[in-house]
């Protein structure tokens, strides 16, 4: 399983996380190359869906990255995102699914460091897990 | 404790619905009427107090969920004031609906019972088609205090695990065990009824050995629920005893449009996302190598899951209207009581209690 190279789809708010992102792109910060980034306008308008259908496709895990609490763009959608990942996280426990495959997490547009740190953490996290079950099942 | 009234037996209970309606004090009755064959019940809605005669309140069939029935009459325009007779778990079901401003409460006053459960629709029609006395039957176990419905398999599985088959919080809450039946007002409005209809008999009653001899049925039911729990949880332990569990899925989506807490227009699932087009069998073809068609009955499922799991009053009408039998009241009542316990919420327990994703607290939920 060494040469498992996992797929990471990141849901990151534009106006903290994708900025963040976008930091540690123009400080030429290192970091690997397995996150597939998808913008939005807010974390709080990640529906779950789309973390569901990301990990039926066959992603091998999810990051969602918003503001740190009390910093949200419009005020509380990161609050409602992280209620939203608590539900969802419970259900996939529930069913006996690893919830560690998604990752909710607060980086702001001046941590373009702690954006490369999270997402070398979360490839070596997810190298040692291997694959998603979801990637050859046709049932989704 | 509200007054109550005493009522010899269950037609009594229909001469305070005559009243009522020849009083003026409701406009409507709404409940479950006998067709004309007396084969089966269906949700009606009538004025006359004639047609009142077909009704039946304590009766063991749920062929719709009644808080559907009644959100989707907007008493908005033409406010009447209606009589709702529900059973416990639509009452739980409409509270949720009024928070998600689906239902206007304002000119409704809902009955409802100690509720000995319901039978599956069709077997509910199969027993009065060959002649069984069904409803006679169940209201002989009312009068004895005895519960057969966790026992009989003939019972909608909802109803043979429900604890929770008394009303806590309508207008009026008919008593139903035992020879004699009380209907006691649980609020305002409930209270108003019963004075404006009933002239005299109204009194403060002491219920508390009929509430011993109800907890002995809810205690049953409870322990039969516990043991299908740790058997849900032994069985469905993993993604892929899930996937299998789901597999006959047809994705006709019944179990949503039944379903009183799915009342969202703008569902994902109500869209044409879904028609995907060639391409993308041909890329699923490529990279699992089979699809199962028709696609996405696991998303279907996690997303209704994650949707509304916290607002799910265990009411079993999924799995009722479910085609292929798949056992979804375990999956959504099950794993609905987990995501409720995250926030502490109990669907349809009060008015005033936040939907949990419908709002949110700043210092919560730190190790998400």
């Amino acid at each position: 399983m060494s040469d498992f190279e996992p797929k990471i789809i990141g849901f990151l708010c534009n106006w903290c996380t994708y900025t963040g992102a976008d930091l540690a792109g123009t400080a030429r910060i290192q970091y690997p190359s397995n996150i597939r980034v998808i913008r939005m306008m807010c974390s709080g308008g990640v529906d779950m869906v789309y973390v569901m259908k990301a990990l039926l496709e066959g992603a091998d895990g999810v990051l969602i990255g918003g503001c740190h609490p009390g910093d949200c763009h419009y005020q509380s959608g990161n609050f409602k995102a992280r209620r939203r990942v608590a539900i969802l996280k419970k259900i996939l426990q529930q069913l006996g699914y690893n919830e560690d495959r998604v990752w909710l997490r607060w980086i702001s547009a001046s941590e373009g460091k702690k954006f490369a740190n999270t997402v070398t953490e979360m490839v070596e996290y997810l190298k040692k897990l291997g694959p998603n079950p979801f990637k050859y099942t046709g049932n989704i | 404790m509200g007054v109550s009234i005493e009522l010899n037996n269950i037609s009594a209970l229909k001469e305070i619905l005559k009243e009522s309606l020849e009083n003026k004090v409701v406009d409507a009755v709404l409940g479950l009427f006998w067709d004309e064959n007396k084969e089966t019940v269906a949700y009606g809605m009538t004025k006359d107090v004639n047609i009142l005669e077909r009704l039946e309140v304590l009766c063991p069939s749920m062929p719709v969920q009644g808080a559907r029935v009644v959100s989707n009459i907007k008493f908005t325009e033409t406010p009447i004031r209606v009589l709702c007779i529900i059973k416990p778990c639509e009452m739980r079901a409409v509270v949720e609906l009024v928070k998600l401003k689906q239902i206007m409460p304002e000119k409704l006053i809902f009955l409802s019972m100690d509720c000995g459960g319901a039978l599956e629709p069709e077997k509910f029609k199969e027993f009065n088609k060959f002649g069984k006395d069904v409803v006679g039957e169940y209201l002989s176990c009312y009068e004895n205090f005895s519960d057969f419905s966790y026992t009989s398999e003939n019972y909608r599985f909802a109803c043979r695990v429900c604890d929770r088959c008394v009303p806590k919080i309508s207008d009026l809450r008919l008593r139903s065990y035992g020879k004699t039946k009380y209907l006691e007002a649980l609020s305002d409005k409930g209270h108003k009824f019963l004075n404006e209809t009933i002239k005299d008999g109204l009194k403060e009653m002491d219920f508390s050995s009929y509430e011993d001899s109800l907890k002995k049925i809810i205690d049953n039911r409870k322990a039969n629920k516990d043991k299908e729990r740790e058997l849900f949880k032994k069985e469905i332990n993993s993604i892929e005893s899930f996937t299998r569990e789901l597999s006959a899925c047809i994705r006709c989506h019944n179990c949503m449009v039944n379903c009183p807490a799915d009342y969202c227009k703008e569902c994902i699932f109500r869209s044409p996302v879904f028609d995907h087009p060639s391409e993308n069998y041909e890329l699923w073809l490529e990279r699992k190598g089979m699809i199962k068609l028709p696609s996405d009955t696991l998303l279907f499922h996690l997303t209704r899951l994650n949707h509304m799991s916290t607002s799910c009053v265990s009411c079993g009408m999924c799995e009722t209207s479910c085609p292929v039998g798949i056992r979804l009241t375990r999956i959504f009542s099950f794993i609905g009581e987990e995501t409720q316990k995250i926030f502490d919420y109990e669907p349809g327990r009060s008015y005033t209690e936040e939907l949990p994703v419908a709002t949110f607290r700043e210092k919560e939920l730190d190790k998400v």
